[in-house]
């Protein structure tokens, strides 16, 4: 997979800190870290998407439905 | 343009009220129709289909009072197109959908505006979906 690189501005107190444990990778840590956010963001998105197009759908089914009804009622009345 | 909406995309701009549906059917070089049954039903069933929209009674009436774009097909303009051959198909596809194609004959609509997958493919080129660029 091709890789691009990214600057992060982080606080004084936290670049201190990671000097202090230079053996430890952390490019890989932000960038595991940004994984899980996006991948947390991308269900959350989805799952609002699918609840609104579920909402969407049924309020469709009924109105479509009632419409329906009072053509045909008036339809009747006018043959009647 | 002369467009017809049918329930599905009025149901999307009523859960969505800031949502793109919602947007494009407040664009004003378009002429936008619906029935006007469909507008009686929202309005006399509103506490039932209210929750279908996740908002109250009030918000939803605020929803639909907000389609002021689209022109309402009155039931007699509804009646005067029910011979025509596209209703007599629409009725085959599903009874249902009947209503919407005789606003189409009625308005002489260029389009009818659906999600309704079944109308879509039963009527390609004057039924059509429209997708966000």
């Amino acid at each position: 997979m091709a890789s691009t690189k990214v600057t992060f501005e982080v606080p004084a107190e936290l670049r201190e800190l990671m000097k202090r444990y230079p053996e430890v990778n952390w490019s890989a840590v932000f960038r595991d870290a940004l994984v899980r956010h996006s991948r947390l963001i991308e269900a959350a998105r989805g799952i609002l998407a699918e609840d609104e197009d579920r909402r969407i759908l049924e309020l469709s089914r009924e109105l479509k439905r009632g419409t329906a009804e009072r053509d045909r009622r008036a339809q009747h009345a006018r043959r009647r | 343009m002369r467009v017809v909406v049918d329930a599905s995309v009025v149901a999307a701009s009523l859960v969505d009220p800031g949502g793109w549906t919602a947007r494009e059917l407040a664009r004003t070089d378009v002429q936008w129709f619906a029935p006007q049954f469909l507008r009686e039903e929202l309005e006399e069933n509103a506490t039932r289909l209210s929750g279908f929209a996740g908002c109250s009674r009030e918000a939803f009436l605020r929803r639909v009072r907000s389609l002021t774009h689209v022109e309402l097909v009155s039931p007699e303009d509804l009646a005067a197109a029910e011979d025509h051959p596209l209703v007599a198909k629409a009725a085959t596809v599903d009874p249902d959908d009947v209503t919407y194609l005789k606003a189409v004959v009625a308005v002489r609509a260029d389009y009818l505006w659906t999600r309704d997958e079944g109308l879509l493919r039963a009527f390609p080129g004057l039924a059509v979906l429209v997708v966000p660029e």
